[in-house]
């Protein structure tokens, strides 16, 4: 049984002052899979300019281009509609797991110091213990001790330094999870993506386990269901960044962001 | 063989060298030094048979090297074989994920490899390892061979050797043989780069431009030169000395000021060639330099025909015992370390240092290998009026095409601490012209 939704993606960088010469990589757009199937899809900017195409090795669709003309806002809007089948996994459809080996280490943000190291000995993975079932115990176990509070970490912070805080945002929560996953030698990705309601992006886990990816949400403490739309995975943060530019001017700059995820229409309607 | 003719010069050579701007800026407690690279005369000479045993093993691991890298970033046959351990490559910091998939043209990863020798006392050749990322040095010889044959012409009338300027055309081919349509750069991070001399000399001597990151640009999903009337041409091969790391922030770091916005992603569609290849830098890893001899067997089927120095990977369990065991004739270095840093000897070791290190080893064993000490040959250099013996080591430069080429020079390097083994240019040591005989 599927969900249809229908999701919009608004991002909003204000210039103080003019920019021009503006490069950019957006990786805002999502892709269909065996979990979702993207119906609908619309890509707008603004200031206008070419725009080009093309799939990353972690297989992430990207558009980029370059911005030549003065500008004082950059404007990107995402809009489409999917459907969403919670009850599918994304699969290792190169029946082999090798493709997923850099996924089974550790990168710049998640890299385990002396405390990520403590906390997995506090969280340990069991002799024999389902990589899925593990993930789910520590779901539980980042989301009770961690607390859900912005403006104490930013992009820069690493797993190691959230724990530490104990305190964070979504991409901190993955991070941890990513981390321990990794040194109970399980695959696990950063996924970027939207949900159900309205606000910002959120982040989450993917975790391999038995042939397939399962979404771990440790922020929310539950499982991915079909109130959730991916945009895009990588190893950590960094390779999933939504909006990566440089530009000449620009002065101060001020990013709103606006996601909406509701229930398809046509389905209200029903 | 050395006639003191061109011994004699050494001094006046020198000051040419500083004169041309032949030097090496080295960072030093964040400060920009830059320190001429003192010139010794007396060359290295290797014999025709020898030069021709040399070739052979350089050409067959340099392919091997090349099979590998292409292995990786596709199929990964090697891992999935068993012969690599998957940790050795998707934990090394050489290996960049954004290469997975993206064939470079003509399926040509490393077109010019630095690869580093010395010769023991028991008169055989030892790799001590390979640069396949950017390697630099051959500009020196180059230069120095020049300065010799104009101040010491009889020399070179008496010896019968292979002449080395050639390096530039051979680059050139090289370059052109990539090349995807439009011009052929060298990209430079500036003159406060190391080798910078290097980048303007073989610009010069190959008729490429000497640009850096803001004179190119992306455009239509192409890269251009921008002149300075701000007209553009296309460009389709460049020659980039720049780390991958800096290469492009909108796909690297993306603080880089130097690098280009975009050219990986026009490099990913076959839209213009670099070389050497992003991503190289898993097959010059120190962890991987373990399995080379490996890999040659694996993909040629064949005997390594040059040896590594014996070398002990602590991730195994055998080895950190012999490691345990020997240790205080044992070299150790951190794979993740270059340029001489990271080079520690057991026997050097306080007791503490040796106690807090044999820890880490054990907690992190795949980030450190351990080498036997190869006694290597002396080789004379000039001190005052007479002679003194120095530890040196030759970089052998090879040239991949259609088929790789052992350029017949090199560059070695020697240490002028009477005590040091190591020979890096950025730990202050001093170079000579390598000769090949040519009957």
């Amino acid at each position: 049984m599927s969900r249809r939704l229908d999701f919009s993606y608004r991002m909003e960088l204000d210039f103080s002052m003019p920019a021009q010469n503006h490069q950019f990589t957006l990786r805002i757009v999502p892709h269909s899979d065996e979990r979702q199937r993207i119906t609908a899809c619309e890509f707008s900017l603004e200031p206008e300019c070419e725009l080009h195409r093309d799939t990353d090795a972690f297989g992430n669709t990207y558009i980029y281009g370059e911005a030549k003309q003065q500008h004082e806002r950059f404007a990107v809007t995402v809009k489409g509609s999917a459907e969403i089948d919670a009850q599918k996994h994304v699969g290792g459809k190169s029946g082999s797991e090798m493709r997923f080996s850099h996924y089974r280490f550790q990168s710049q943000y998640t890299k385990p110091d002396g405390r990520l190291l403590e906390y997995y000995n506090e969280n340990k993975r069991c002799a024999g213990e389902n990589a899925a079932a593990y993930a789910r115990r520590l779901l539980h176990a980042i989301y009770s001790d961690m607390e859900y509070k912005q403006g104490v970490t930013d992009i820069y912070t690493t797993a190691e330094e959230a724990l530490a805080k104990r305190q964070g945002v979504c991409q901190d929560y993955a991070h941890i999870m990513l981390s321990l996953c990794r040194i109970a030698d399980i695959p696990s990705r950063y996924v970027v993506g939207m949900m159900m309601g309205e606000g910002y992006s959120h982040a989450w886990v993917e975790i391999f386990s038995d042939g397939f990816w399962y979404g771990m949400d440790p922020t929310n403490d539950k499982e991915t269901d079909d109130a959730y739309i991916k945009i895009s995975h990588g190893r950590d943060y960094k390779d999933c960044i939504v909006n990566r530019g440089v530009f000449i001017g620009g002065g101060e700059q001020t990013q709103h962001i606006q996601v909406i995820v509701e229930q398809s229409a046509e389905m209200r309607g029903k | 063989m050395v006639d003191l003719d061109l011994m004699e010069n050494t001094e006046s050579i020198n000051r040419l060298l500083a004169r041309y701007g032949v030097k090496f800026g080295i960072y030093k407690n964040n400060e920009f030094k830059e320190q001429l690279f003192p010139f010794d005369a007396i060359p290295r000479v290797i014999q025709k048979d020898e030069f021709s045993y040399l070739e052979r093993g350089l050409k067959q691991r340099v392919t091997a090297l090349n099979m590998f890298l292409d292995d990786i970033y596709h199929d990964k046959k090697i891992v999935k074989d068993k012969v690599i351990p998957e940790d050795f490559i998707f934990a090394s910091s050489g290996y960049m994920p954004e290469c997975e998939n993206v064939t470079p043209v003509k399926k040509i990863y490393s077109h010019i490899s630095g690869i580093d020798l010395v010769k023991g006392k028991d008169e055989s050749w030892y790799i001590l390892e390979d640069n396949l990322r950017v390697p630099s040095g051959a500009s020196y010889p180059m230069i120095a061979r020049e300065l010799c044959r104009r101040s010491s012409p009889r020399t070179f009338m008496e010896n019968q050797l292979e002449d080395n300027r050639n390096y530039a055309k051979l680059l050139r081919k090289t370059l052109d043989n990539v090349n995807v349509g439009g011009h052929t750069v060298i990209l430079t991070p500036g003159r406060y780069n190391a080798a910078y001399f290097e980048h303007s000399y073989l610009a010069e001597k190959t008729g490429a431009h000497l640009v850096n990151g803001s004179e190119l640009t992306v455009e239509d999903d192409k890269l251009y030169y921008v002149d300075y009337r701000g007209q553009k041409e296309r460009v389709g091969a460049v020659y980039r000395r720049i780390s991958d790391e800096y290469l492009d922030p909108m796909n690297f770091n993306p603080e880089s000021v130097i690098g280009i916005p975009h050219i990986f992603d026009v490099y990913r569609k076959g839209n213009v060639a670099l070389l050497n290849a992003p991503g190289n830098g898993i097959a010059d890893d120190k962890g991987i330099y373990y399995f080379v001899p490996k890999m040659i067997k694996y993909y040629l089927g064949e005997e390594a025909i040059l040896q590594n120095a014996p070398t002990y990977l602590p991730f195994y369990d055998e080895d950190m015992k012999y490691v345990l065991e020997n240790f205080d004739r044992l070299v150790l270095k951190d794979v993740a370390e270059a340029g001489g840093y990271g080079v520690v000897f057991g026997s050097s070791m306080t007791r503490e240092q040796k106690e807090s290190f044999i820890g880490l080893m054990k907690r992190e064993p795949r980030r450190f290998i351990a080498q036997e000490v190869i006694d290597f040959q002396d080789l004379d250099i000039q001190e005052g009026s007479g002679c003194v013996a120095r530890k040196a080591d030759l970089r052998a430069f090879v040239l991949m095409a259609d088929e790789p080429y052992v350029w017949k020079s090199g560059l070695t390097r020697f240490s002028r601490n009477p005590d040091s083994f190591i020979v890096n240019s950025s730990q202050g040591g001093g170079f000579k012209d390598t000769w090949v005989l040519s009957r």
